[in-house]
Order: structure tokens, then C-alpha cells, then sequence
């Protein structure tokens, strides 16, 4: 199963995830406790310096679930909601589900008498799913409920489950793998369509039908919503990642080749930064141990879940590293069966070590023999006490642009900036 | 018609869940349960992680694993079994069980379960119920807070020159409550007087069972307002000591409580008054009559607002952060205390808002007057700067703001602190 190796997570917390990018073109209405909205990551998304937080709860109360009235007080809150004139999304929780809160007939009822879209949808952390899961749920969701039914546009290509959210600022879109993305496609006479779930806004989710080819990551990832997709004017491949070099080179020549265009990516200016980036990475960091975690990260980011999170370590082989895996995990035989199943699966034969926890992966990074750490950003205090530099887990980037980047980012690492230069200094 | 602003998102939805936690994060020693679904676990640690840089919250926090299946066949077996396997990982002082209202309505053995373990852990067990509609950030605090109050080593002899603090919020181990309760420790001590503990204030639990029971008196900021003391012990009510006003209510306030000569008292309010007021009277000058906003929870917007008008500055626009918690009687009864007779009072005090409806207002607010100036959170911070409003973050939560260097908001030196955090604010130079 896609994203096995990454933590479980709430269905409700996962679809509220990603809507936080949706702020203002959709209303979003939590079926639960006040306490479920804390589940938006309300200051870290667009959301947080929106105008108007389109996000809402039932605000359900003990009165309401002891006296069944968890629905009326749902009908409430969505004849409120609709009065503001966007589409609804319905979640329900835990606490819904717990007593059998139906919100389907509620929905109908005030989408009849109001004319707004309400969609309710049953998610939960009851029964905990893989963040793939999640996220291929509420693209399937999205697809159906407000997908333009236009006719496909042949040279209009989607992209799904690459790391396509726009740059912050336009100072960046030069050095981010979108803009390089953006300028290639025009070279080849293909239009950028919808990129998701990536920085998606709605209109990116409402545009994704009108694609005639659409690459995908990993279909595994996506398998509901590439079933969707797939039709007769509409074309889905699987291209992995575009991480290093070489699989940079086979993504652009995948989405050439499928567009029926001809052109060589060796012709591409982008790529002889990138070649040479990799020479004097090899130079630099051949037979360096490195170690790259696993099955911590919870932030719906399907580029860190792609390939059951190892969508990076193409570059970082290319780039010489003698990878070793740190995945957290519990040390139980039927856990050592899924992992080795699931790397065998990915064609991956790397050693791995477990850790059953965050706070004990300092020993095991000290045992594994690495020089430096490809972690999740909350494992720092981990490598500091063991004196290892370390990259954040997600921080390197896509296309040739992103080679670059990344010999420059762990040269930088491995060279020792403050900390490595006043570690005698530092609380071990 | 229900009013839309009943559904809409605060600033803050935590309830006593995330009060809880914040707790536990505040006392080393003590190791939080979440036997919850899976989502809590993530909602909780995420508001945590980007507020306190300096100290991982997740490391004090262990989910349970609780699933629909667990539900099914009773969840209290998953419970014991996995408390014991932690406690031999972890050796806490302290465990705590905190459930969610979906365990709530289906793990009837959860109270059993948590009996069980009382019985077979060599540390206390605390078992405190959140379900997500219930409470808040600060009462999910003092919930933990009034649970460890009697477990502490109360039977110690009090010392008449000990004073302890309840209902402190330390929400970080960045430099802002490490000078907050070093200044409060230093005006104690020139009176002779010994901070004996914090509840809570990062002091280990082993250590804060033994000190804070010395204290003979016990100063109860507003979040612990009401907290019996045992016996031996007396309490007294104090504002938080934000501004020249409160700083000197709050030392008169513990000093008669601990018998300290009133004049000494004095002598020490004018000592730091005299060293204050000089740098403080600059700001005054300048910002006269500039007018800023509060975003705070009740009890720490009123001690600000009250700290910005005896500066000269005027604030239009409170909003009370805390919910269902916040309180404008309480508001403007401190403000009395507190304010200079006579300032001009907030034109506008909104009880618990939506994040919406405190945006909205406050833009109607500056439509025609400029507010360059607001004392809040990270909620306001990333949407008012856009509107040239800048924003001091003091409230929880301060994603932007980070303290290396010690910086207090409390006390003398917290409020030329505070002023020189408003002066850079309104100057846009940070």
C-alpha cells in the first residue's frame, strides 16, 4: 500500500490539511468538536494571512449528542455557512461517526433549499489511514464534486504528486522546479493545466478534467483518482519523480514522448548545470554514509510520500552518498516483513534501522555510522545531540534545477556552518 | 437563523485538550498519555512545535494507539499495557491519561484501566477527561494544574519568606519566561522574599513537589484564581505584573500577604520606578496619544491595555482572545484597578470573537484612523502587517516571535521591555 512507511493519520485532519490551500473558494464545515479545527494548520498555509477564514464547525456540545441533535445542530451551521455563497465540504469526526451522525439528508436538504453545493464526506480518525490514502480520497472527491466537465485540451498536461507548489515570491520562480517546469513545457509546445495536490488552489482541482495527459508520480499514490481520470480523450503516466539527473532526464522525456513530441532533454540549457553540479558532488560526498529517515513526517506532502517517501534517494545516490535508512518503527518481526516487502517492491536494497520513537533516534544515528542526516525538520534536537549535520526531509527539490541546489545544500551541511564550528559549545 | 460568527474559527479552538498538553510541556518529569484517536495527536504537537523552538513537545507526549477496532473491545487493556511499556521506557515522575470524546463514549474500562495502573506504576496517575468540546487552552491548564496541586509535598513546614506562583502560562523555554520569572524572583528578593517554586514554570516535577510547598504564600495569577490552599498556607490574588501599575500592585499585593514592612515595600516600588520611568518616559513622549489594539485573553489584555494607556498611547479596539472563557466585566474591572483614573477607555471590546469578526471590525476601526500599532498573536501578525498594523506577539501563539536573548514582559524591567517591543513596532524597525 502507497505511504506505508510514512505515520497514519486522521482522515478529517488530512482532508483539512489540504483544504487549508483552498481558503476562499470553498467553505469547509467540520461535523465534530470545536476542538477538530485545530487539525487546520491555520498560520503555516495561505490561510493564514487570508481575509476571511472560510473554515467552520458544528461546534458540537454533549447537549447535542446526548439529546440526538448533532444533525439539526448541522443544519444549523450549514444554512449559516451557505449564506456566504461558496461550495461546502462536510467533515465528519470522530465524534459524528462515534454516534452515528448521518449528515447526508442534512446536506440534501439545505443544498435543495439553498442552491449551494454541499458535499458531506465520512472521514475520521477512527480508523487510522495512510496519508496516500487520504490524499487520493479527497482528490477523488474533489474530482467528482467540482470537476469542469469541459472538453480535454491534448496538449493541456496535468501534474499530480510532484512538487509543483508556486514559489513564495517572484524572486524565487527563477531557482523553483515550477518555473523550470513551466519553461520547458513551452519549449515543447505543451501548456502547464493544473498541478495538485501541491499548493493547489480549487481552480487548480477544477481545471484538472480539461488535461489531455496527465503525469502522475505514482499511480499507486493516486489510484482512485487516476482511474478517474483515464478515459478516452484523457491519458494518465506514471512518471516518478524528477529527482536527479537521470530521473529528471526520463520525466521530461516521458511527458515529451507522451505529448508525441520530439526533443531530447540533453538539448535543455538546465541540464549542464546539473551535470556539472553532480561531477563535483561525487568528488565531495563518494562512500559518505547518509542517513535518511523514514515514518515520521505527517504533512500530506505527496512528494515525501511518493515512492514510500524515498522519492529523493535517486539524487542522493547519484550524488554518492552510501545510503543507509533510519525508519521509525517498532522492532517487531511482522513491521521488518512489511518494510522489506515494501523496499523490495521499489527495487530499494538498503540496510535500515529501527527506532521505536523521536526521542530515541540519536543512538541509532550514532550507530549507523552517517555523516550527515536527511530528517524530518522536528528531529533536529536527535542529530545535535549526536553532533550530525542534517538536511530537512522534504527540502530538496525537483528537475535540474534542484540538482544543483542539492549539492550545494549538502556540501553546505557537511562543510559545517555555526554549529559544527562551536559544537564543543552545544548541549550534547 | 444562528448568527454564522457561532461557527466560524476563534484565533484559539483549543479546549482543555490542548490546556492539558501545554501543562504537561511545562513540567519536566511528567509524561502525557493522549489515549485518543489518531488525529489528536497531531492537532495538539503542531500548535506546539513552531511556538517553542527551543524544547520538542513531542518528547513528553505518547499516543496510545487507539483505533475503532480498540474502541470495539475496549480500550483499557491497550491502555495499562501500553502505560507499563513506557513507563520502563521513560521512568516518569508523573503520568498523566488525558481521552477525547470518542474514547469517552465507548472505553467504559478507561477509568478501570487507569485504577489498574495507579495500582502498579511506581509514579502518580493522573486521568484528566478532554473531550473536544469542552473548556479551553488556559482552563485545560489549571485543570492539570488543580490535579498535580495536591500531590505536591505539602505536608513540608512552610517558610513565612517562601511565596509561590500558580497559574502561570509558560508555554515555552524561550528567553521570555526564563526573564519573566527571574525578574518576579528578583523583586522578591529585595524583599527579602524566595520564589520556592512556579506552577508552572519548566521546574522538574520531583523538584516543584518538594520546593513549592515551602511557600507560605501563595500569589494565584487570574488562571489559578480560586485554587484552595492547603492548610498552613495562604493565598492572595494578583494581575499579572505587566506595566509600572501592575509590577507595583502586584509586590504590594504578595509583600502585605507575607508580612513584609509596608514601607519597604514602597522603597523598593520607587526604587524600580525610579529606574524605569526615565527610559519609560521617552516612549511617553513620543507615542502620546498613538493608538494601538490588543488581541489578548482577558486577564493579559486588560494588564496591557492598562500597561498602553499609562504610556499615553489609546486603545481603541480590544479583542478578548479566551472564547468562552473571556470576560469584558473581568476586562474592565482590572482596567480600573490597573489604568490611570481618568485614560481614555477602549471604544470597542469584543467577547471571544471569531477571527473573522475581530479582523472585520477592526478594519471598519481603521477605515478612517491609523492603528500602527497591535498587541496579539501570530493570528494578527499575519494578516495585519499587510495593513501596516505591526504587530507585538505576546500572546500564545508567537510563531514569529522568538526569544534567545532574555527578555521579559512582566515585572519593572518587563514593561521597559514591553515599551521598547510597541516603540519598534509603531516604527517599523525591528
Amino acid at each position: 500500500m502507497a505511504g506505508e512507511l510514512a505515520q497514519y493519520a486522521c482522515s478529517m485532519t488530512g482532508f483539512a490539511f489540504q483544504c487549508a490551500w483552498l481558503a476562499g473558494d470553498l467553505s469547509v464545515v467540520i461535523f465534530g468538536e470545536r476542538d477538530c479545527t485545530n487539525a487546520f494548520p491555520r498560520l503555516t498555509t495561505a490561510l493564514g494571512a487570508s481575509e476571511e477564514w472560510t473554515f467552520y464547525t458544528a461546534a458540537l456540545q454533549e447537549d447535542h449528542v446526548i439529546a440526538g441533535a448533532a444533525e439539526a445542530r448541522l443544519e444549523d451551521c450549514l444554512r449559516a455557512v451557505a449564506e456566504q455563497g461558496r461550495p461546502i465540504l462536510v467533515l465528519s469526526t470522530c465524534l459524528s461517526e462515534m454516534i452515528g451522525a448521518d449528515p447526508v439528508p442534512v446536506c440534501r436538504r439545505v443544498e435543495a433549499d439553498t442552491g449551494i453545493r454541499i458535499v458531506p464526506v465520512r472521514t475520521s480518525g477512527l480508523v487510522p489511514r495512510t496519508q496516500a490514502e487520504v490524499m487520493d480520497w479527497l482528490a477523488e472527491v474533489l474530482w467528482r464534486e467540482f470537476g469542469d466537465r469541459g472538453t480535454p485540451d491534448p496538449c493541456a498536461v496535468n501534474f499530480v504528486g510532484y512538487q509543483t507548489r508556486p514559489p513564495p515570491g517572484p524572486k524565487v520562480d527563477s531557482v523553483a522546479f515550477r518555473g523550470e517546469l513551466t519553461a520547458i513545457l513551452r519549449r515543447l509546445g505543451l501548456q502547464f493545466n493544473a498541478a495538485v495536490p501541491a499548493g493547489a488552489r480549487f481552480r487548480d482541482w477544477q481545471a484538472l478534467p480539461l488535461g489531455g495527459l496527465t503525469m502522475v508520480a505514482e499511480r499507486a499514490m493516486y489510484d482512485r483518482l487516476c482511474a478517474l481520470i483515464e478515459g478516452p480523450d484523457r491519458r494518465v503516466v506514471e512518471a516518478p519523480p524528477p529527482k536527479g539527473l537521470a530521473g529528471t532526464d526520463a520525466f521530461y522525456e516521458a511527458v515529451a514522448r507522451h505529448a508525441g513530441r520530439k526533443m531530447s532533454p540533453r538539448d535543455f540549457p538546465e541540464r549542464q548545470a546539473a551535470l556539472e553540479a553532480l561531477r563535483q558532488a561525487r568528488e565531495r560526498f563518494s562512500g559518505r554514509r547518509l542517513a535518511y529517515g523514514l515514518g515520521s513526517h505527517h504533512n500530506f506532502e505527496a512528494s515525501q510520500l511518493v515512492a514510500d517517501g524515498l522519492g529523493d534517494l535517486p539524487l542522493l545516490q547519484e550524488m554518492g552518498f552510501e545510503v543507509v535508512l533510519v525508519i521509525q518503527e517498532r522492532d517487531r518481526p511482522d513491521v521488518h516483513d512489511r518494510i522489506r516487502r515494501n523496499l523490495t517492491a521499489l527495487g530499494v536494497d538498503l540496510p535500515y534501522h529501527l527506532f521505536y520513537e523521536p526521542a530515541v533516534l540519536a543512538p541509532i544515528l550514532e550507530e549507523s555510522g552517517a555523516e550527515v542526516a536527511y530528517l524530518s525538520d522536528f528531529l533536529s534536537d536527535q542529530a545535535d545531540r549526536v553532533g550530525i549535520p542534517m538536511v530537512r526531509l522534504g527540502r530538496i527539490q525537483s528537475g535540474y534545477r534542484g540538482v544543483a541546489d542539492a549539492v550545494a545544500l549538502f556540501a553546505a551541511a557537511l562543510r559545517g556552518g555555526f554549529e559544527a564550528r562551536y559544537r564543543r559549545y552545544l548541549r550534547g | 437563523m444562528t448568527d454564522l460568527s457561532e461557527f466560524e474559527l476563534r484565533d484559539q479552538d483549543h479546549t482543555d485538550l490542548f490546556g492539558v498538553f501545554l501543562g504537561v510541556h511545562a513540567l519536566p518529569g511528567a509524561v502525557l498519555f493522549l489515549h485518543t484517536t489518531v488525529g489528536c495527536k497531531f492537532k495538539t504537537q503542531m500548535h506546539l512545535v513552531d511556538h517553542d523552538w527551543f524544547r520538542e513537545s513531542h518528547n513528553q507526549r505518547l499516543w496510545t494507539g487507539v483505533d475503532d477496532a480498540r474502541l470495539i473491545a475496549g480500550s483499557g487493556r491497550r491502555l495499562v499495557e501500553f502505560a507499563r511499556t513506557w513507563y520502563d521506557r521513560r521512568k516518569p515522575a508523573l503520568a498523566v491519561v488525558t481521552t477525547n470524546a470518542a474514547v469517552e463514549l465507548s472505553a467504559f474500562d478507561v477509568e478501570a484501566a487507569v485504577e489498574e495502573l495507579r495500582r502498579t506504576l511506581p509514579c502518580p496517575v493522573l486521568l484528566i477527561k478532554s473531550p473536544g468540546y469542552a473548556g479551553g487552552l488556559c482552563r485545560g491548564y489549571r485543570r492539570f494544574l488543580e490535579a498535580v496541586w495536591p500531590l505536591l509535598s505539602w505536608e513540608r513546614p512552610a517558610r513565612d519568606d517562601h511565596v509561590a506562583l500558580a497559574g502561570y502560562l509558560f508555554d515555552r523555554y524561550e528567553g521570555d519566561h526564563a526573564a519573566n520569572l527571574r525578574e518576579i524572583r528578583r523583586l522578591l528578593q529585595a524583599l527579602d522574599l524566595r520564589l520556592s517554586g512556579v506552577a508552572f514554570g519548566g521546574q522538574p516535577y520531583d523538584n516543584l513537589r518538594e520546593s513549592l510547598p515551602l511557600a507560605r504564600t501563595v500569589a494565584r495569577l487570574p488562571l489559578a484564581q480560586g485554587l484552595a490552599p492547603p492548610a498552613g498556607r495562604q493565598a492572595v490574588d494578583v494581575d499579572a505584573p505587566v506595566g509600572l501599575a501592575g509590577s507595583a500592585a502586584f509586590l504590594r499585593t504578595v509583600g502585605e500577604a507575607a508580612g513584609v514592612d509596608r514601607d519597604r515595600v514602597e522603597a523598593l516600588i520607587d526604587h524600580e520606578m525610579a529606574r524605569a520611568v526615565p527610559l519609560l518616559a521617552h516612549v511617553a513622549r513620543r507615542l502620546q496619544g498613538v493608538c494601538a489594539a490588543v488581541f489578548l485573553d482577558t486577564a493579559m489584555a486588560a494588564a496591557v491595555t492598562a500597561f498602553l494607556l499609562d504610556l499615553g498611547l489609546e486603545v481603541p479596539f480590544v479583542a478578548l482572545t479566551d472564547r468562552d472563557d473571556a470576560d469584558e466585566e473581568r476586562f474592565f474591572a482590572t482596567l480600573e484597578r490597573l489604568a490611570p483614573t481618568g485614560a481614555p477607555r477602549p471604544e470597542v471590546v469584543l467577547r471571544g470573537p471569531s477571527r473573522n469578526e475581530a479582523l472585520q471590525r477592526f478594519l471598519m476601526l481603521t477605515a478612517d484612523r491609523d492603528v500602527p500599532v497591535a498587541v496579539g498573536s501570530a493570528v494578527q501578525r499575519l494578516v495585519l502587517n499587510q495593513h501596516l498594523t505591526f504587530v507585538v506577539e505576546l500572546g500564545f501563539p508567537a510563531t514569529g516571535r522568538h526569544v534567545l536573548y532574555p527578555t521579559p514582559f512582566l515585572g519593572f524591567n518587563g514593561a521597559v521591555a514591553l515599551a521598547q517591543r510597541v516603540l519598534d513596532a509603531t516604527h517599523r524597525t525591528f
